[in-house]
């Protein structure tokens, strides 16, 4: 550092100054109390002393109380002037730079500028208002022993770097100093270390991070590694993704593959259960119709017993009627036998008397005994009537009985029936909802189904028109390539011309290489000089002139001659001259045509377009790959809109709607109990409830045709029943008197007709009573004949009937009959594992299957598309290569680490020397000792060889024994130490090469030591600025040196200002 | 059985896995191409050892490129050592593998270089080539369609037909049947051979010389291995088998070195054994990855530097060793005798060996700070 220029304004008692430096020595001289030293502390303050400090009150001039302003303008550098402007008092502080000196700009205001100053100084003072920071004028060694007030000399010496707040002046000047402290091996091992330091790192420490940096060179090594790696970790990832979405869908595709076969096994069924179910109607049918034949025939064998029993009643009513024809017919002809016998009695009455009485008497008991027989043959009628009457009694109790055990039953059956009949509507209808509800679900996924196909539909004129959009690309492209293709040679013509360029090449080539001419003229000459195509020089040839070329030179002399040399066999040179020719006239319109201006362009303008058909290529792969892919899609749309147009429209769900006839509310909830497989549940309930229903109605019709043949059966026979019925006992007992009194009538008769007698009148008498009698009994004949008549026909009407009603009934054949409804039943039980299914049904099913069908189909697809891309990326290679790259990642780390470990190496090193230096005492203490020692010996001619100062820079540190050491301070004159403390401060200020301020310092020398310090001054200005404020300036230079003009005077390399004429005091 | 040459009805030379143009990352770019060229050298020693053995065929097993679309240099190359044989009656089959697989944009698809290939040489082109060889003998060969599949090749062979006595051999590139989770790598049935009815099935993938299963020496199954290694961890790589088949139909295989390069991992724990590796003379052909794993005092610290110089070569000498991998973490610098060593040193650099001998104890700077000795020692012994 050096300063270039000093301003004051009211600054203590100068009022104004302004002075210019010279880099050398500057002697600035005046009397005592011109303000010298004012103006070092003007120095220090500008460079030191912030403007806000208490101390500034202190150089504001006592007599009037304005801002002291101090410029001071320095260089740190040959090209960096700093100026810096503080106004003392005041929050004014201003720190400009410039590279010329000359335009200056603004670095830094205020409190900025003192820690800019700090930093620039680098001498040890902490920044302002930081911990520790002075509140007065800062102090440091280096401030002190540069810019030192003069007053306290041994100050330099006594507080050395140790009592420096901040670490940088002491490694400042430990680093000036060590170039001088330094062992050769000692700077050769960090000389060296620090080259190595230096390729990997900046000199502010930072790795260096250029392109030929070796660090970076292994860092982008593992880098671009690393990035590759990435890369293929992430194909593998992919990869095994793909693997895994491979293997889920080829999992999928198996499943649905077995939906399909279920489906299908199911719609198999389906299809035989069609076939089955009609049969089965069939089969029902024909079960109800056997039925039907048999309860006819049983209804027949019902009538056949009724008139069975009707018949067998009448045959009774037919004997009773015979015996009663027969006792009246007895009775008649008893009677007529009397009327011949009254007619006998009477004619023997007639004819004797006693006889005639005997013969009344006879004829009465005869009478008697007719009249017991009619009796007998009316009570055996009336027994026979009374006995008949109790069977039809029997058989009506009877028939209530069956009456009364059918009605009963006829009750719970009807139930039953009402109950089935309930059942079986419920079930039918739960059947239609369950179909209507389906069939919505199925109208529902139409609906989704068309929506697919919509928005698949879009994605296929989508990946058409993209289709489209590339083939036309791909025309333009191929259009392009035709038109190039157009103005170039074709493939013959091309390797023509290849060949005519290999022809030249070998023809030139052929030629031989070089040929030198030389020229030496006789007297110097114009040459104009041809070597090969190219170069056309003249020159003036004095003494030699040298031409090389490949083939040919040409040289010309003025006008007077034309010498031509040319390289090779004449014969090769027409071949080579014929092919450049030939080169000319069938290459180059070629080229032209092609627009190229060479082969090499030709071939890559052909290696352009084979690029571009490639690429025409690819682009029509693409597009087929599009369309294919539109196709794809739009065979999708097209299914998806078949599937859905197979369903059922609105209309029909509400027929179906309609059709269910049961409240939906309950169905619904019953349906939700059934879940998903309502229809195999719902379905045999139907089922079983319409066969319920027919069993029921079955046996309600059963239960009351036989009801209604019991009430025919009862009201034939009540009608048959007599009103009054008599005692059969009675009648027997009756009977058994009445034959008791005709066995007695029968021996009185006899007892009569022994006896003989008769009266003429009595027996007329008799005879005509007989006579009545048999009319009467005749009568009574009529009357029976009459009723067994009846009785005859009515029973032969019965059997009539029942004979036809048993032929009916034979012909019916029951047997075979029953053996047919069994037949029919078991028949029946072959269909019971019949899905019975309706058509609707069915087309649901096969709608179905084809679903599933088209889900496989597209899992297969799917699978496929998976598979294919695994195809594509290659799993275990994928693999493979990662392994590899891991491992060459790895590889490329660890020569990285080794750099670093390299790097860091070097680095440790020159840190440890450094460390180990600055540490070591004996470095400063011995740095400063060469120049100082040198000089101390100089000084005082030898007598201390060995005063050394230790690393704190303290003059305790001399060499020698506690007596040598107080011996030597004892010796040390006042002066001496002045002159001491300056050679420690000017080889500081060498050092450090930078500006040392001097006050007065020489006052206690003589002139020996005077004349030396001259010279040492001088030595040290060679090197550094020296600024010397004295009262003497003729210690420091001639006489002759003095302004005597101006203010300033330069001579002999140093600047002399006399302080008198720039500074104004009050 | 006693076989004489005369019973020999058919003589193959059978190779696969050449994987020409394969990369290798981890040893830098320039002993990556050394490498590189060393699947392209020893194509000329394959070829050469089947006309010398007079084979009848020559089977390529697959992943003879490493990619489908491999750099134009090694398609020339092969195309350049395939046109200088002029063979007549000995048929080259090439067949694509999973590296190399017959998708459309594949080498194998490439009319240019299919038009270059001679006469002799077939690119098996599709899902199944059947081929009749001399003395009634019958080559079936799959190609690798895709880079991966879960198709076994061979189900492609049919079955030997009732009174088919001719000797078949079958071509196929897959991955080994014992592999569990490589399922996609076209897996080979271990028993396919005997399935197909087959004499000797050819396969190509894995890289080391084996037999399918190990203990079945009938009907042979073979992986040649790849011709010239391509990693540390295979073993007996550097092989191709020929084929002897006799009239009964046996077939003998017989493994003959090609390869010439010979990859090592040699582990070094004394200053001995380094010495005895320096001295060795066959490490010019040698991939080797030295671990140094060694305490050493500073001077034979800079021995080792010396040898290694020596193996690595510089700009301006040979490299011992034809490609040189270290790694020298554990490579450690003895400091019990700090002290006898510095001992007549400047105290500078006593105290800054010092201050590295504390920062070698930290774990974290040991190796630097070891290394920092070592050249502060260099240093200062070579000043």
């Amino acid at each position: 550092m050096r300063f270039s220029k000093l301003q004051i304004e009211n600054f203590m008692a100068i009022v104004s100054a302004e002075l210019e430096l010279g880099p050398g020595l500057n002697v600035l001289y005046g009397p005592n109390d011109l303000g010298k030293s004012t103006l070092g502390v003007a120095l220090r303050a500008a460079l030191l002393l912030p403007t806000t400090s208490a101390t500034a009150s202190e150089y504001v001039p006592w007599q009037q109380p304005v801002s002291p302003v101090v410029t001071l303008t320095f260089l740190t550098d040959e090209a960096k002037h700093w100026r810096v402007v503080k106004r003392f008092t005041e929050n004014d502080a201003t720190l400009s730079f410039s590279k010329d000196g000359k335009e200056f700009s603004v670095d830094s205001h205020e409190r900025a500028v003192d820690e800019k100053l700090r930093k620039l100084l680098g001498w040890g003072i902490t920044s302002p208002g930081g911990r520790g920071g002075p509140r007065g004028m800062p102090e440091s060694f280096i401030a002190n022993a540069l810019l030192a007030a003069q007053t306290d000399v041994e100050g330099i010496l006594r507080d050395g770097l140790v009592k420096d707040p901040d670490t940088g002046g002491k490694l400042k000047l430990t680093e000036a100093l060590s170039a001088l402290a330094q062992d050769p091996l000692v700077r050769h091992v960090l000389d060296a270390a620090q080259k190595e330091h230096e390729q990997h790192f900046t000199v502010t420490g930072r790795r260096k991070s250029g392109l030929n940096a070796p660090l970076t060179q292994a860092s982008e090594a593992v880098k671009k590694l690393t990035d590759e790696l990435v890369s293929l970790q992430h194909t593998l990832s992919q990869s095994v993704a793909l693997e895994e979405d491979a293997k889920r869908l080829h999992d999928l595709w198996l499943d649905a593959q077995q939906k399909v076969e279920v489906a299908e096994q199911s719609l198999k069924r389906a299809q035989a259960g069609l076939k089955r179910s009609s049969e089965k109607q069939v089969a029902e049918q024909k079960l109800a119709a056997e039925q039907q034949a048999l309860a006819q025939v049983d209804v027949l064998a019902a009538r056949v017993q009724v008139l069975e029993a009707d018949i067998a009643a009448n045959a009774l009513e037919v004997k009773t009627q015979e015996a009663a024809l027969q006792s009246a017919q007895q009775a008649a002809k008893a009677a007529a036998l009397a009327v011949r016998e009254a007619e006998e009695v009477h004619r023997k009455a007639s004819s004797a008397d006693g006889e005639a009485e005997r013969a009344v008497a006879r004829a009465t008991l005869k009478e008697e005994l007719a009249k017991h027989s009619v009796s007998r043959a009316e009570l055996t009628s009336r027994l026979e009537k009374a006995k008949a009457a109790a069977r039809v009694a029997d058989e009506l109790k009877k028939l209530n009985d069956t009456r009364k055990k059918l009605n009963e039953q006829l009750g719970p059956a009807r139930t039953q029936l009402a109950e089935a009949t309930e059942e079986a509507a419920m079930a039918g209808a739960l059947m239609n909802y369950g179909q209507w509800r389906t069939a919505s679900e199925v109208a529902q996924s139409a609906e989704k189904w068309r929506s697919e196909a919509k928005t698949v539909r879009a994605d296929a004129l989508s990946k058409s028109t993209t289709a489209l959009k590339v083939q036309q690309n791909a025309k333009t492209l191929e259009d392009e390539i035709a038109a190039r293709r157009e103005t170039l040679p074709d493939d013959k013509a091309r390797g023509a011309l290849a060949k005519l360029r290999r022809d030249i090449d070998l023809a030139e080539a052929a030629l031989g290489g070089g040929v030198t001419v030389v020229v030496k003229p006789r007297s110097p000459l114009l040459l104009r000089s041809t070597a090969d195509e190219n170069s056309v020089e003249e020159k003036k040839v004095a003494k030699e002139l040298s031409i090389e070329a490949d083939r040919r030179v040409q040289l010309s002399i003025g006008d007077l001659v034309d010498i031509e040399v040319v390289t090779g066999a004449a014969e090769k040179r027409k071949d080579a001259e014929h092919l450049r020719k030939k080169w000319k006239t069938d290459a180059l319109p070629a080229f032209e045509r092609a627009g190229v201006r060479t082969l090499s362009e030709l071939d890559e303008v052909f290696t352009e377009l084979s690029e571009q058909l490639e690429r025409v290529k690819t682009l029509r792969a693409t597009a087929l790959q599009s369309e294919r892919e539109a196709e794809t899609l739009r065979d999708r749309a097209k299914m998806l809109d078949e599937k859905a147009a197979g369903t059922p429209s609105t209309e029909q769900l509400d027929e179906k709607r309609a059709a269910i006839g049961y409240p939906l509310e309950a169905l619904e909830k019953l349906f939700a109990g059934l879940g998903s497989q309502w229809e195999s549940q719902a379905r045999p309930l139907n089922e079983l409830k319409s066969a319920a229903l027919t069993q029921a109605s079955k046996l309600a019709a059963s239960l009351e045709g036989d009801l209604k043949l019991t009430d025919a059966r009862l009201a034939d026979l009540s009608e048959k029943a007599p009103g009054t019925v008599e005692d059969v006992t009675q009648l027997t007992q009756s009977l058994e008197t009445l034959e008791r009194s005709l066995e007695k009538g029968a021996e009185r008769l006899k007892q009569l007709e022994q006896e003989g007698t008769g009266a003429k009148k009595q027996t007329e008498a008799r005879l005509e009573q007989a006579q009545q009698q048999l009319a009467q009994l005749e009568t009574a004949v009529n009357v029976a004949s009459d009723a067994l008549n009846a009785a005859r026909a009515t029973q032969s009407a019965r059997q009539g009937e029942r004979d036809g009603t048993a032929a009916q009934l034979k012909a019916a054949h029951r047997e075979a009959v029953a053996a047919r409804v069994e037949a029919a039943k078991k028949q029946l039980a072959t269909f019971a594992d019949v899905e019975v299914l309706t058509a609707e049904q069915f087309t649901a099913r096969e709608r179905s299957v084809e679903l599933t069908r088209v889900t496989a189909e597209q899992a297969r697809h799917d699978f496929a598309n998976a598979e294919g891309a695994l195809s594509k990326v290659g799993g275990p290679q994928a693999r493979e290569q990662v392994r590899q790259l891991e491992e060459a990642v790895l590889v490329a780390k660890a020569r990285e680490q080794l750099i670093e470990v390299d790097a860091a190496a070097w680095r440790l090193l020159v840190e440890a020397v450094r460390e180990a230096e600055k540490e070591d005492s004996s470095s400063l203490g011995s740095a400063l000792a060469v120049p100082v020692t040198q000089r101390f010996a100089e000084l005082t001619k030898g007598r201390y060889p060995s005063v050394k100062f230790d690393a704190a820079l303290q003059l305790s540190g001399i060499e020698g024994t506690q007596s040598e050491k107080d011996e030597l301070l004892n010796v040390l004159s006042v002066g001496t130490r002045d002159h001491l403390a300056t050679l420690v401060r000017l080889a500081i200020a060498l050092q450090l090469q930078s500006t040392i301020v001097l006050d007065d310092h020489l006052v206690h020398s003589d002139v020996t030591r005077l004349a030396w310090f001259r010279e040492a001054l001088a030595n040290t200005a060679a090197k550094t600025q020296v600024v010397v404020l004295t009262c003497r300036p003729l210690d420091y230079v001639s006489e002759a040196a003095l302004p005597i003009a101006g203010a300033m005077k330069d001579a002999e390399g140093t600047r002399v200002i006399d302080l008198a004429k720039v500074i104004k005091r009050r | 059985m006693k076989r004489t040459e005369d019973d020999i009805v058919l003589k193959l030379l059978h190779t696969a896995d050449w994987h020409l143009g394969r990369r290798f990352p981890r040893f830098g770019i320039e002993a990556g191409k050394t490498l590189s060229r060393a699947r392209r050298d020893v194509l000329e020693r394959i070829f050469l050892e089947a006309e010398r053995s007079q084979v009848d065929a020559v089977l390529c097993a697959g992943d003879l490129f490493d990619t489908p679309q491999p750099d134009e240099d090694f398609k020339s190359a092969l195309l350049q050592v395939l046109t200088r044989l002029k063979w007549k009656n000995r048929p080259v089959f090439l067949l694509p593998g999973n590296h190399d697989p017959l998708v459309a944009e594949s080498v194998w698809r490439e009319p240019s270089f299919r038009k270059a290939l001679p006469d002799f040489v077939h690119v098996v082109d599709q899902e199944l080539l059947e081929v009749a060889l001399p003395n009634d003998c019958v080559l079936f060969a799959v190609p690798c369609l895709s880079r991966a599949g879960q198709r076994d090749p061979t189900a492609l062979i049919p079955l030997r037909a009732d009174g088919d006595t001719r000797v078949r051999v079958g071509l196929v590139h897959g991955s080994t049947f014992d592999a569990g989770d490589w399922k996609t790598n076209f897996p080979i049935s271990k028993d396919a051979a005997l399935e197909r009815g087959l004499d000797y099935l050819a396969i190509g993938d894995t890289h080391g010389f084996r037999f399918v299963p190990p203990d079945r020496k009938v009907p042979p199954t073979i992986y040649p291995g790849t011709p010239e290694q391509t990693a540390f961890d295979e073993q007996d790589a550097g092989n191709v088998a020929l084929v002897f088949i006799n009239r009964s139909r046996q077939a003998m295989v017989q493994k003959r070195a090609v390869g010439q390069w010979k990859w090592e991992e040699l582990t070094v724990k004394s200053m001995e054994e380094l010495r005895l590796l320096a001295m060795r003379t066959d490490l010019a052909a040698r991939v080797l990855r030295l671990t140094l794993e060694l305490r050493v005092t500073a001077p034979e610290y800079q021995e080792v530097e010396t040898i290694l110089g020596k193996l690595q070569g510089s700009a301006s000498t040979h490299a011992r060793v034809g490609v040189l991998e270290l790694d020298r973490e554990r490579l450690r610098l003895d400091l019990t005798n700090l002290d006898a060593l510095s001992a007549g040193l400047p105290p500078v650099l006593q105290a800054a060996a010092k201050r590295l001998k504390v920062q070698s104890e930290d774990p974290a700077q040991r190796a630097a700070a070891e290394r920092a000795l070592f050249h502060l020692f260099s240093l200062a012994k070579a000043s």
